[in-house]
């Protein structure tokens, strides 16, 4: 549906390679780890990583080259939170060597780091305060819950922030550690959650990744995770959007096809629209990812997305559901899949009113 | 990824902003900015005709004709950086019919006489043109018009009317189309001609809107009016295509977002200076949150209007009435907010002249702020309707 996708020709080799060997994925069985493993074994879960690393080396955004594709598959994959989030990290820390090895791990497809940043009854605020740690000699000593990791089960290491010296702090928790317990929940969509609970653990001087204060490293990684998710919910709203055409066309009611119905046209029109709207947003928020641009600049793009095209995704997702009627909500049926991770995506990394409420906060600040 | 306005911060892109800048801080009438702050849309003839002259004399008067026609033959990122900061700067629209919508057309579809003829009074802002289209019964279906001229030795004889033609009152010219055969399918025998509006058998009938912007829209009946053949763009029958083009020729301007922006900015300002109970209206967390609503849907069709224009893999037609379905609609959003904010005063008529005092001043800007909720209505409605543009999307994009 989308003519004019913006790309340049190298960055659309990329998604459409990554489009064509997804098409291939997504009738086996256990589609998304498959798919996950094949991307990584073609070197398409690097691409957002420097060009040393295997990657493109033009930026983190490039990683929506490959967020759009799984989107349109509807292959709910732990890229994000296991490359992307923690490459922005990376890119605050370049010297911290652990997190360098797990990320070339994961964008191999083994195991990696992923961000444990939440915290309980704290909704999506993104400054711990619950977590503590505490020096114990030369050592640290953490302590706190941090609850529903990302695809926290799998993973070989957490990086936790915490309260330390009276800022934010990143810190290096391998999962084996002595005093972390875990306990995993699976997710509608399909993800795995992980409660993070951490009691008294012991970790060496090195394990601290920030250098006195973490804060603005948390945002830009939460902000890329808000960022590229759009990505992905931009390709499932794009295909959902086909399936709803594809789907009114061939159903006869009335003694012709549903799509000549003009009540419904409208409100497919208003979906394409909200596409092409959600495209252009989705686009901008991934070009902002660099720690070139202005924090201000680019914390408004990506909340201007995320707010957006959450709210949008859902919004097509429960309309195109409501235009199939009762076959959206069978099992079988693909769509349910869409809407599940559209609505798991609009909330994920502050939902549309967190969001909105930030660019409130920021003309508020501006009319300062 | 290459950001969505990478061509607009070239090094010559940027000159050219500077320059346009320096232009409308020296040159811009306080006289007519005020007016275009008040948001209103149909200047005066005068003052169309003094904006359009200044901008002639600066060499950027009919800025997308080629130079060959005496435009100031500006490429598409010209175009988009003028049409932007004009608005920021509170300039006037252009005067759209001779400019934007017959210039092109009769560039591309005149003889070399027609051009000669027209296309001077149009650059030199001679010329006031209007587009008779809208019939009673031919809107949203222009198709269906049936204002009739028909071929008597050299000449056609109109008769019939226009109906809800903009700035007939205050034109010399009109274009419009016309039908010369119904025999055939209703866009077949459509013929485009220019006529003389002081032509014999002509009557204009001004028709009073309820939104207190005075007279903006005519009736206009044609009773044997006889307009010369060589007054004919492109052939006979040919009309219906011409006339698309000409709609078609304004289908990214359309979208205001210029207009919007300026409008937003201005709503942001008055609400950084007023205060209610002591506090600021935007310290107020529900308003600073209903703005923030509206520059992110704004902004969406923003973007995407730069998505299509400098980005396009392949010649963007239908898509972009997404543009006007969506931009006029967050523009009457906008406007709605801007009534709302400027609170109780709203709907005091300004047609019995006010004390001038600083309590009067807020009563002015409120009643201008009600008025523009109210006349940009319009804006859903012409130009092919919201649901015009959503039929064109369906069956252009969607294949429905």
């Amino acid at each position: 549906m989308i003519r004019s996708i913006g790309l340049t020709e190298s960055e659309r080799l990329v998604r459409e390679t990554t489009l064509e060997c997804l098409a291939d994925c997504a009738d086996k069985t256990d589609a998304a780890r498959h798919a996950f493993q094949v991307l990584a074994g073609l070197g398409i879960l690097a691409v957002p990583l420097a060009e040393a690393e295997g990657g493109m080396g033009e930026g983190l955004g490039n990683a929506a080259l490959v967020l759009e594709p799984l989107g349109h598959h509807a292959l709910v994959t732990p890229f994000i939170e296991t490359v992307c989030v923690p490459a922005a990290i990376a890119e605050c820390y370049p010297g911290f060597l652990p997190l360098q090895a797990a990320l070339q791990s994961a964008a191999g497809g083994g195991a990696g780091a992923v961000l444990a940043w939440m915290e309980e009854a704290r909704g999506w605020s993104r400054s711990p305060r619950s977590t503590v740690a505490r020096r114990q000699g030369e050592d640290w000593l953490l302590s706190g819950v941090k609850p529903l990791v990302r695809w926290g089960g799998a993973a070989a290491a957490f990086i936790v922030t915490a309260m330390a010296d009276g800022a934010a702090g990143l810190f290096w928790v391998p999962a084996d550690c002595r005093g972390v317990t875990l306990r995993n929940h699976r997710a509608a969509d399909g993800r795995t959650l992980t409660d993070v609970v951490l009691d008294d653990v012991v970790l060496p001087p090195d394990s601290r990744i920030d250098t006195g204060g973490g804060e603005d490293a948390i945002d830009y990684a939460l902000d890329a995770a808000a960022s590229l998710s759009m990505a992905e919910a931009v390709g499932l709203m794009n295909r959902l959007l086909e399936m709803t055409v594809d789907y009114l066309k061939a159903r006869e009611q009335f003694g012709g096809p549903l799509s000549r119905m003009q009540a419904l046209q409208h409100r497919l029109v208003d979906i394409y629209a909200d596409v092409e709207c959600a495209w252009s947003l989705s686009h901008d928020a991934a070009c902002c990812l660099s720690r070139d641009v202005l924090v201000d600049e680019r914390r408004k793009t990506v909340s201007s997305a995320k707010a957006y095209v959450g709210r949008l995704g859902r919004r097509a997702g429960q309309e195109a559901l409501q235009m199939h009627g009762a076959i959206g909500m069978t099992k079988e049926y693909p769509l349910g899949r869409y809407l599940q991770r559209l609505t798991a995506l609009s909330l994920d990394y502050g939902d549309s009113d967190w969001h909105l409420g930030r660019l409130a906060d920021a003309l508020r600040e501006d009319a300062r | 990824m290459q950001a969505l306005d990478q061509s607009l911060r070239s090094p010559e892109a940027t000159a050219f902003r500077r320059r346009v800048k320096a232009f409308l801080s020296e040159h811009l009438p306080d006289a007519i900015r005020v007016q275009v702050e008040h948001e209103k849309m149909d200047l005066s003839r005068e003052d169309q005709r003094a904006w359009h002259r200044i901008t002639r004399a600066h060499g950027l008067a009919c800025p997308s004709w080629p130079r060959s026609h005496g435009g100031a033959g500006l490429g598409d990122v010209e175009l988009y950086i003028l049409e932007r900061e004009f608005a920021l700067a509170g300039a006037p629209r252009p005067m759209i019919y001779g400019v934007n919508m017959l210039g092109p057309a009769l560039i591309a579809h005149g003889t070399p006489e027609q051009k000669e003829r027209f296309l001077p009074g149009i650059l030199e802002g001679d010329t006031f043109w209007c587009q008779g289209f809208s019939e009673t019964n031919a809107g949203s279906d222009l198709a269906s018009l049936k204002c009739a001229a028909v071929r008597d030795g050299d000449d056609y004889v109109i008769n019939g009317h226009k109906m809800w033609t903009s700035e007939a009152h205050i034109a010399d010219w009109m274009f419009g189309i016309f039908r010369t055969d119904s025999s055939g399918r209703k866009q077949q025998g459509i013929t485009f001609l220019l006529l003389d509006l002081r032509s014999p058998g002509i009557s204009i009938r001004p028709i009073p809107t309820f939104d207190g912007t005075g007279i903006e829209i005519n009736q206009v009946f044609f009773d044997d009016v006889r307009v010369p053949a060589s007054q004919r763009i492109g052939a006979e029958g040919a009309g219906w295509e011409i006339a698309k083009s000409v709609l078609t020729a304004e289908r990214f301007g359309n979208a205001e977002v210029s207009r919007s922006i300026a409008s937003l900015e201005r709503l942001k300002s008055h609400c950084r200076k007023t205060c209610i109970d002591g506090e600021r209206l935007v310290d107020d967390p529900g308003v600073s949150r209903r703005i923030a609503e509206l520059e992110l849907a704004l902004g969406a069709v923003e973007r995407t209007e730069l998505r299509f224009l400098f980005h396009a893999e392949a010649e963007m037609g239908t898509e972009a009435a997404l543009l006007k379905l969506r931009g006029t609609e967050v523009q009457n959003a906008i406007l709605a907010a801007a009534a709302d904010l400027h609170g109780p005063a709203c709907g005091i008529d300004l047609d019995e002249a006010l004390p001038a005092d600083a309590l009067c001043d807020g009563y002015a800007a409120a009643s201008h702020a009600l008025k523009a909720h109210m006349n940009y209505r319009k804006t859903m409605i012409y130009g092919g309707s919201s649901e015009v543009q959503r039929n064109i999307l369906a069956r252009g994009v969607l294949d429905l």
